[in-house]
């Protein structure tokens, strides 16, 4: 038997390697034994099941052992054995939802198979094909249920598995999802035994008296009713598969067959242990969960699974041995919840530097051993109990954050399914808990369907979690040098600053701020909490203090401000009286004077609020545009605040400082908007939610402007990669509109989900406030209030300086068209959307497209549905063939044509 | 006498006192779901309320501070209600916790750990066989036990069978007023929001009244409302066909179909004891009208087309809440299943979608009544 040195290896180099294996193992590896005459041969590539229609399997990496490979045409070849046992006159029995249940039973009785239907659910991604979601969505069950309805599609279609003579399907307290879907089965005909999955949700602990008795398996505690009541239910479902066999279930039968499985499940747990538990992690993390999966139902054939895992565990047993592992260098120990429908996701992670070091989902009860002893019902039925899908979910957290501590994790990825019921719940309450409880960091997020490509959002969101992981290793050997010689830490906190992933740092650039600030404010020097970008950061400065823009980007402050303000108003102004009245902006909190302007309605009133328990000065924004006489009153406002900063802080704020200031805004400025240049580049080196993130709150932080410059380093270093990050036809979207910032950054999110990249952010959040610099050789307080003054905001009128700002920008991005966002409520935005729609149509001659929305993530689906259309739009836009609209898009050959918008 | 100008704000009168009442009663039980027999709560000495207010924007908003905001809008604004000062929060000495769909299930464990309102869950069968009966009655069983243990006061059955008989009448006369079809929504689900919280003993004398001062009028479309519970605050949809003069028979959770229970034939309640009382309590829900999560669920579509037959409803309006897997995905079902027009509705609490869900019923009204635009 050849013994490879282990490697990850593509399909294509299993194609090379495959006749390297001795004919008489290959003639070993045989399904169905006890079918006579049954060609049972199954080992093959993974190229041979890719053309049978598992196409995905083409773009994955598989371990190099035959052993491994073994167990993927094991399970790859599981329809054959489906189709071979009906069509040699055995039972098949679909089984649903109990996951590790009903196949111990029905094993029972002879000449059967029993296959789980819920596995269906990764059948999509594997084939690159939507098909069997189509046509389950043609029978009502469409994209709102996760994808299990792939087993309705396959009900139908017949491509998967020959007609159930029987369909076992579990309801009650468990999956609504699937539920439904088997409502849907038995409507189009399919033979369903229903049974009964009750709920263990216990009593409050002071009446809770039933409570006392706990499962062998997972230590679950139940009611003794519970137990009887499922060991009944069982029995119905043992009776009503018997009577379709022709065949009574006798208990010596069950308990035997308990035996046989508890075999499997003995060494799937060993297999975890072993492999999960190594220091040099042996098995590839997707053979591990086709591993794990056998479980349930020894993947249609429990004896011929029992053999694939024998020659597992002595390749394992021989990896451990010799100390190998297919993995380079130090892999970052991810334990994952709920392995991805896409299975590509894990090769990704695996390739950049990850590796699995456990697993958990909703078969974890099926790794129990059951009872051997005693009423075989009663064993199964204590077993079911362990189920976590029925329970709560504290037991399920309970053994993710026991696992992951036993396996050394450093980070915990739980993938979510779009439409399942559970996850909404069970995802945040699973991450805070490991938060809590290990302070490892935790990556949820939903897998996208994404056939014949892996999803370039998870892509982005697992590699970036990876660095986060590795950047605490860095922290940490850092904070442990730091521990042992003191004496020397600026030096190594400067050292830890030039291996800082910048990307990381943005990421959580608020924690370094906040406590830049505390620190400053320790010191004594004073600050200055601003909210919109007509404060001058310069006169701040100049006053020796520190200006500080306050949050109100969140959703989460809102339902607090709405006790107080009206809650049509604009969800900017909600979030930052929610943050102002709750108290939980530490910025607030710390800052010694608030200053803000009368831009709108909305905030002006609000700081009349503010004002009765702040001190806050408010400067009058005048607002027409076109008037000297508003400029010149203007002016009169920043010397008016210079007077008042200087009362407030006891300075002297003298011209020099002015000047002084003046450069480091200019530089700061400067350097912001050479980083929101370069998504000017074509095709794409940066991704508009990168550049969402680079805004900082504090003005004048030199760790950021160092970070800054590592940012702009990195992209550069893309350039000279020749890394894009966005599809070379990607739409490049132009959004203008209403400011973002972090935690209100989901239209830039879903038009990158959608497939288009945000080159340029217009928004005062973005490139327009850094656009112009503060000229340096005029007066200085001047030179400020002029500066400021031809910030082209919504709130001044006329306002066309946002359209020749817009044209500006057209001309350096070149988008394909424009994303106007709106906060719900914001009435200048909205209003002047007419103007800003009409300009980009007609002078641009590209489409527009105006999106109200405001913070809430409730309506991101119907977002998305607008921009998915849109960007078609977008994409679709061609030449026209006479056109005087400035400017051409070099990208396409100029202007759209095709009068959408 | 109510005059019959006066109905909303005699309605708004009584409702006032009645929630006084409520403030003022020392235990009060909240529960969520219909398959339940709330009269156990008043043979225990509580106060039994169901949870069907309270929705709306800012509950549901409150409640994505705890889950995910892609799930099901009822039980995110339960969260948001239940976890923070409301006033359920206020007034509930503890929740009955019906185990009904996978969300409500999750809530309930949410409720359990943070909610700090005891809660006491009772698994709610979705199969119908005499395992699952036996199992039900187990659960009730072991519910009043606990909460006996839990308030040291005795069950007693002539309580039980006093709040049971009072609902009956109560749901008898409600059952006329909504299988009408033309009387306003307005009316409607206030009464039937009173159903849900009010003293039964006091109500029944009440709802006589209301429907005498009712008027009788005519309209010249029915259409049968069906799909997720139809909360008091939830009433954009009647509405709108209030609006343009369409009849509607509810046929959700938050109309006929949580009376029709209480109209079966009284079981035989003479000298019972507590375990007799108890069973047939439990037995009146499990053999009451089936819910879309029953599996089978095909008495649900027997029970459509009985009243298509006795209204002679020319449509059927499915409003699922968004995310309500066990109602929307029946919507193709039932279009082949129903033999009138069908319009699917997939709604939340927020008031962003109502314009395109006006222009939706408009356009389903103008298939109804073809020529005749509103």
């Amino acid at each position: 038997m050849i013994s490879p040195k282990p490697e990850r290896i593509s399909a294509a180099e299993w194609d090379e390697r495959f006749h390297r294996i001795p004919e008489a193992y290959r003639l070993a590896c045989r399904h169905l034994r006890s079918i006579p005459g049954f060609d049972g041969n199954y080992l093959a590539p993974p190229s041979w099941y890719a053309g049978k229609g598992d196409r995905l399997l083409d773009r994955l990496k598989f371990d190099s052992s035959p052993a491994a490979l073994r167990l993927w045409a094991f399970v790859f070849s599981e329809k054959d054995r489906l189709f071979g046992a009906k069509k040699h006159g055995w039972n098949v029995f679909a089984a649903m939802k109990d996951l590790g249940i009903t196949p111990i039973m029905t094993y029972a009785i002879p000449k059967t198979v029993t296959f789980y239907a819920d596995e269906l659910w990764w059948a999509p991604c594997f084939a690159e094909n939507p098909n069997l979601l189509d046509v389950a969505s043609g029978l009502g069950a469409t994209d709102e249920l996760c994808y299990v309805r792939a087993a309705l599609g396959a009900m139908l279609t017949g491509d998967y598995f020959p007609e159930p003579d029987l369909c076992i399907a579990g309801v009650g307290s468990c999956c609504d999802d699937f539920s439904a879907v088997m409502q849907l089965i038995e409507w189009q005909g399919f033979k369903v035994h229903w049974w009964e999955m009750p709920s263990k949700l216990p009593f409050p602990k002071t009446v809770d008296t039933g409570l006392d008795t706990k499962t062998a398996g997972g230590g679950v505690p139940y009611k003794r009713q519970t137990l009887e009541f499922i060991t009944k239910e069982l029995r119905s479902v043992a009776d009503a598969a018997g009577k379709v066999a022709g065949h009574s279930i006798e208990p010596s039968e069950l308990t035997a067959n308990i035996r046989r499985f508890n075999r499997l499940r003995t060494r799937i747990r060993e297999l975890r242990d072993k492999v999960y538990g190594a220091e040099h992690i042996p098995l590839p993390g997707l053979e591990m969960f086709l591993a794990e999966f056998n479980a349930i139902h020894g993947c249609s054939d429990p004896d011929e699974s029992l053999l694939v895992l024998d020659d597992l565990h002595a390749e394992v047993d021989r990896r451990l041995a010799l100390g190998q592992t297919p993995f380079h260098g130090n892999p970052v120990r991810i334990y994952w919840v709920t392995p991805p429908t896409d299975a590509s996701l894990i090769t990704l992670l695996e390739d950049a530097g990850g590796v699995i070091c456990g697993s958990e989902y909703l078969i974890s009860h099926s790794f129990f051993p059951l009872q051997e002893e005693g009423d075989p019902y009663l064993a199964l039925a204590e077993n079911h109990l362990d189920d976590p899908m029925t329970g709560s979910c504290s037991i399920r957290t309970d053994r993710i954050i026991r696992e992951a501590l036993k396996y050394r994790a450093e980070g915990v990825i739980i993938s979510g399914i779009f439409g399942a019921s559970h996850c909404p719940f069970e995802e945040k309450r699973i991450i805070d808990e490991i938060r809590e409880q290990t302070g490892l960091p935790a990556l949820s997020f939903d897998v996208p369907f994404s056939p014949g490509r892996t999803s370039e959002q998870a892509r982005t969101r697992i590699e970036g979690f990876l660095e986060v992981v590795r950047g605490r290793r860095v922290r940490t050997d850092h904070q442990h040098l730091h521990s042992e010689h003191s004496e020397g830490m600026t030096m190594k906190e400067n050292e830890a600053d030039i291996q800082t992933d910048p990307f990381e740092y943005f990421a959580n650039s608020i924690e370094h701020e906040l406590e830049f600030v505390e620190t400053e404010k320790r010191s004594g020097r004073k600050i200055a909490g601003i909210y919109c970008e007509y404060t001058p950061r310069e006169l701040i400065l100049a006053a020796g203090a520190l200006p500080v823009c306050l949050c109100g980007t969140s959703n989460t402050t809102i339902p607090e401000a709405e006790k107080t303000l009206p809650s049509n108003l604009c969800p900017l102004i909600k979030s930052s009286f929610g943050y102002f009245t709750t108290g939980s902006c530490p910025f607030i909190e710390m800052a010694d004077i608030l200053i803000a302007e009368t831009t709108c309605d909305g905030k002006k009133k609000m700081y009349e609020i503010m004002a009765a328990e702040k001190r806050m000065d408010v400067l009058e924004l005048t607002q027409k545009s076109d008037s000297i006489e508003a400029l010149n009153h203007w002016k009169s406002e920043i010397r008016r605040l210079k007077g008042v900063l200087e009362a407030e802080f006891d300075v002297s704020i003298t011209d020099a400082a002015l000047h002084d200031a003046i450069r480091t805004m200019n530089e700061e400025r400067a350097l912001l908007k050479r980083a929101f240049m370069l998504g000017a580049r074509s095709p794409s080196v940066v991704t508009g939610q990168e550049l969402a993130m680079i805004r900082f709150r504090v003005a004048g932080f030199g760790r950021h402007i160092n970070m800054l410059r590592a940012f702009i380093a990195e992209i550069e270093k893309r350039i000279e990669r020749h890394e894009t990050v966005a599809a070379p036809h990607a739409p490049r979207i132009l959004l203008t509109g209403c400011p973002t910032g972090q935690g209100s950054e989901k239209l830039i999110e879903i038009i990158e989900e959608c497939g288009g990249i945000v080159v340029c952010q217009e928004a005062c959040s973005g490139i327009k406030s850094v656009f112009f610099p503060t000229e340096s050789d005029k007066d200085p307080i001047d030179a400020i209030a002029e500066r400021h003054f031809k910030l082209p905001c919504s709130c001044l009128t006329p306002n066309p300086g946002r359209t020749e700002l817009i044209e500006q920008l057209a001309a350096d991005f070149r988008p394909d068209a424009v994303v106007d966002l709106v906060w719900q409520a914001c009435h200048t935005y909205n209003v002047e959307s007419h103007l800003v729609g009409e300009f980009v149509r007609k002078k641009l001659g590209i489409p527009y497209m105006k999106i109200e929305t405001d913070y809430s993530p409730s309506d991101r689906e119907q977002i998305k549905v607008r921009i998915g259309a849109f960007l078609e739009i977008a994409a679709k836009c061609e030449l026209p063939q006479e056109t005087t609209a400035p400017p051409p898009n070099p990208r396409k050959g100029g202007a759209c044509r095709c009068g959408h918008a | 006498m109510i005059a019959c100008s006066n109905i909303l704000d005699s309605i708004e009168t009584f409702t006032i006192a009645e929630r006084e009442r409520i403030r003022n009663h020392d235990l009060n039980a909240g529960f969520l779901c219909m398959q339940f027999p709330d009269e156990i709560l008043a043979g225990c000495g509580l106060h039994p309320i169901r949870i069907e207010s309270g929705t709306g924007p800012h509950a549901e908003r409150t409640g994505e501070h705890f889950i995910r905001p892609d799930a099901c809008p009822f039980c995110k604004s339960v969260l948001g209600n239940l976890l923070e000062d409301s006033f359920h929060r206020q007034i509930l000495s503890m929740l009955i916790g019906t185990v009904t769909c996978d969300m409500m299930r999750r809530t309930l464990d949410l409720l359990q750990k943070d909610g700090g309102i005891p809660v006491f869950p009772v698994h709610v069968p979705a199969t119908r066989s005499d395992n699952a009966r036996d199992y039900y009655h187990a659960e009730i069983t072991a519910l009043v036990d606990a909460i006996v243990t839990h308030t040291g006061r005795p069950f007693r059955v002539d309580a039980c069978q006093n709040h049971f008989l009072a609902k009956r009448r109560c749901a008898e006369i409600l059952h006329g007023i909504l299988a009408r079809g033309t009387v306003p929504h307005s009316i409607t689900s206030r009464l039937m929001h009173l159903f849900h919280v009010a003293s039964p003993e006091r109500l029944g004398d009440y709802l006589e009244e209301i429907r005498l001062a009712l008027p009788e009028s005519q309209r010249r479309t029915t259409v049968i409302l069906v799909g997720s519970t139809l909360s008091l605050e939830d009433s954009d949809i009647p509405d709108c066909f209030e609006r343009h003069g369409i009849g509607m028979i509810n046929l959700t959770c938050g109309g006929l179909h949580s009376l029709e229970r209480h109209l079966a034939p009284v079981p035989n309640w003479g000298e019972q004891d507590k375990a007799d009382c108890i069973r047939d309590c439990a037995d009146s829900v499990f053999t009451g009208p089936a819910c879309i999560r029953n599996r089978p669920n095909q008495a649900v579509y027997d029970r459509i087309r009985e009243w298509i037959g006795k209204t002679g409803a020319s449509g059927i309006v499915l409003k699922a809440l968004k995310f309500c897997d066990l109602w929307f995905t029946e919507k193709q079902r039932m279009r082949e299943l129903i033999g009138i027009p069908i319009l699917v509705l997939d709604t939340d609490y927020s008031d962003r979608s109502n314009e395109s869900l006006v222009n939706r019923i408009e356009a389903f009204i103008e298939i109804l009544e073809p020529g005749d635009h509103p």
